[in-house]
């Protein structure tokens, strides 16, 4: 199904605000329409609810993985190529606790990148409607929604007096610039 | 005008009346300004970096790998940078992790360091190849196979891309306003680290948390790294040196420089950066108290370690003693002792010059010298001992060394480097706008100065 957008930019907070009231009150849910700010507000601040994110998995994951990993390395040579040194057991715990350890966090770090790379979209590869006033500190009211319904949200944003509607065919409207 | 107003007798910070189009606007101030500014000290650094590595080339690349003492001053840079400027970024993360909000227009300066971090990664490959294998020699490695040399590298390597990770994800939002309002020359690599970031509350909402995972995988990965360069750097390379203290002490030690550098870094930025409306008294008090408690660790942490040499009395342990302390390096060491412990004790244990910017910056200056020349103390003790004083795991030091007189090029090594650092820094600073955006305007919205009765109060929200 075809997506329309629509970014209304709003000078003030009091004014966004409004207009994702009066988004609401349209009828479009809040999955309709996402706020743009140069900073972050605080949690709620737009009415939005706080969502349930999964970005704690992948730390986890990743370093179970390199844990594994490390595990895996330091053991598998010491039982590959058993040369018992000074009377010591053959799986000699202290070393084997530095690779691991170095495993444990490479695969951490790694996967927290994939997993933030996955939760937050990054990079974005799709179309969004933008405007580069946006980190001007105008905030945007970006709405994503059946092209039947797209008047309605142009009328919604309009109530809460715009600086502009962009609509995907009008020429202010930018893509974030890419590399 | 840095501060008005009074709350409990403490002077009240503009920064929390300011609106965030003042922020926005000091931010793109910054960045018309920065070329023009940094382009001399960029110029004299860069200079500087090159004269530095022509000294690598002439003088300890021509010894070879296996004169170790050669390298003595690289390894010194080396473990300096690692000290101070690989050191700051964990700041950073103990500042977010602590939830304050006058730690806001800190982060960035502690955050910039992260950039640097290739120079101390590249002096460490250089570094490798001095080091013999641990197979025949006491280490950390136990003798484990390419050991230093592979996991040494590996763990460099993950500081080194977790750090690049954190200066890049923590300034994201503010190099999409260099993307979209910066000059020609700085928008192509901003638009291009900042692709994608639209400034939607879904990336808002993980930008916080993402920084702060990576800050504390960064945090951790350090802690690491420092323990193990502790211990092939210096603890590995002096025959009869066993001591379970040392890494903690040089890890500590290296907190305490990057909370130095940090201080610093905001009082040049507050006289030459025109950040006067962002670091005040607020910022230079919280962290000089850290400051204090830090030098105060330094000398738990030697104590700690030197109680016990000094109660064994072994003659191993009066060797070690008598190089590190006592003959060899002994005025290193008493510099040391005055420029990290007691001199910053002595300055910072009075109120008003703690809760002054001037004093905590002095000791900052102080604390960057001593530790230093703490570094310079032990590389040269460490890297005066040839291979064959370590081979056959050697248990004791056997002849006391002479102490290592640097020459001119061991300066423009040790210079080169650090000044290569600095013009980093300083190329960092055309696309990181001061203040941060991000942190200092998303600030605004919890903190804010009230009227109660004849006093004006700070009332923090807390939006968790």
């Amino acid at each position: 199904m075809a997506i329309r957008e629509v970014l209304g930019l709003y000078r003030d907070l009091d004014s966004a605000v409004a207009a994702a009231d009066a988004l609401r009150e349209a009828g479009f849910s809040r999955n309709e329409f996402e706020v743009l700010s140069n900073a972050p507000y605080p949690e709620g601040t737009f009415g939005e609810e706080s969502g349930i994110h999964r970005l704690f998995v992948f730390p986890l994951i990743g370093a179970a993985c390199g844990f594994a990993a490390g595990l895996l390395i330091t053991g598998g040579t010491q039982l590959s190529f058993p040369l018992m040194t000074g009377g010591k057991p053959l799986l000699s715990i202290p070393p084997m606790i530095i690779i691991m350890y170095e495993g444990t966090m490479l695969g951490a770090l790694i996967f927290t990148v994939l997993g933030v790379l996955f939760e937050s979209r990054l990079p974005w590869i799709g179309r969004a409607l933008y405007d580069p006033r946006i980190t001007q500190g105008y905030i945007g009211i970006l709405v994503r929604t059946a092209p039947e319904r797209e008047a309605r949200a142009i009328e919604a944003l309009r109530k809460a007096n715009p600086e502009d509607i962009l609509t995907e065919g009008s020429k202010a409207g930018q893509q974030p610039a890419r590399g | 005008m840095a501060t008005h107003g009074h709350a409990h007798g403490h002077e009240l910070q503009r920064t929390w009346e300011l609106t965030p189009s003042d922020v926005l606007g000091s931010a793109l101030g910054w960045l018309r300004e920065v070329g023009r500014r940094l382009r001399t000290p960029l110029l004299i650094c860069l200079l500087l970096f090159v004269v530095g590595i022509i000294a690598i080339v002439v003088i300890p690349l021509r010894q070879g790998f296996a004169n170790r003492q050669a390298w003595t001053y690289v390894a010194a840079a080396f473990l300096y940078l690692m000290s101070t400027a690989a050191a700051a970024p964990a700041l950073s993360t103990a500042l977010r992790v602590a939830r304050s909000h006058w730690r806001r227009p800190v982060n960035r300066a502690a955050e910039i360091w992260g950039v640097t971090l290739i120079i101390p990664f590249l002096l460490y490959l250089l570094l490798l190849p001095t080091f013999p294998g641990t197979e025949d020699r006491l280490s950390i490695w136990f003798g484990w196979p390419l050991s230093p040399w592979l996991w040494g590298a590996i763990l460099m390597l993950t500081l080194t891309g977790a750090g690049y990770l954190f200066a890049w994800f923590s300034s994201l939002p503010d190099l999409a306003i260099v993307r979209d309002h910066g000059a020609p020359a700085q928008r192509g690599l901003a638009a291009w680290l900042s692709r994608g970031w639209i400034g939607s509350h879904l990336q808002w909402r993980f930008y916080e948390k993402v920084v702060n995972n990576i800050g504390v995988l960064y945090v951790l990965i350090y802690v690491a790294a420092m323990t193990v360069l502790a211990s092939d750097f210096i603890i590995a390379l002096i025959p009869g040196y066993f001591t379970a203290v040392f890494p903690a002490y040089f890890t500590i030690t290296s907190f305490q420089a990057g909370i130095a550098l940090t201080i610093v870094t905001m009082a040049v930025l507050r006289r030459w950066g025109g950040q006067t409306d962002y670091l005040g008294r607020e910022q230079f008090w919280a962290l000089g108290k850290l400051l204090l408690a830090f030098s105060l660790l330094w000398f738990y942490f030697w104590w700690s370690e030197f109680i016990i040499f000094w109660y064994g009395r072994t003659p191993r342990e009066i060797e070690i003693l008598k190089l590190l302390m006592a003959e060899t390096y002994r005025w290193p060491f008493i510099l040391s002792f005055a420029l990290n412990f007691a001199l910053p004790l002595l300055i910072l244990m009075w109120n008003p010059i703690r809760r002054s910017i001037t004093g905590p910056t002095v000791v900052g200056a102080i604390v960057l010298v001593g530790n230093l020349i703490d570094r310079i103390r032990l590389t040269s003790a460490a890297f005066s001992q040839p291979d064959s004083a370590l081979l056959g795991h050697a248990h004791e030091l056997k002849t006391l060394p002479a102490a290592y007189i640097p020459g001119i090029g061991d300066i423009l090594i040790l210079v080169g480097m650090i000044a290569g650092a600095l013009a980093l820094i300083f190329w960092a600073a055309r696309y990181l706008p001061f203040p941060s955006v991000a942190e200092v305007a998303g600030g605004l919205w919890l903190r804010a100065h009230k009227p109660f009765k004849h006093a004006r109060l700070i009332v923090i929200g807390k939006p968790e």
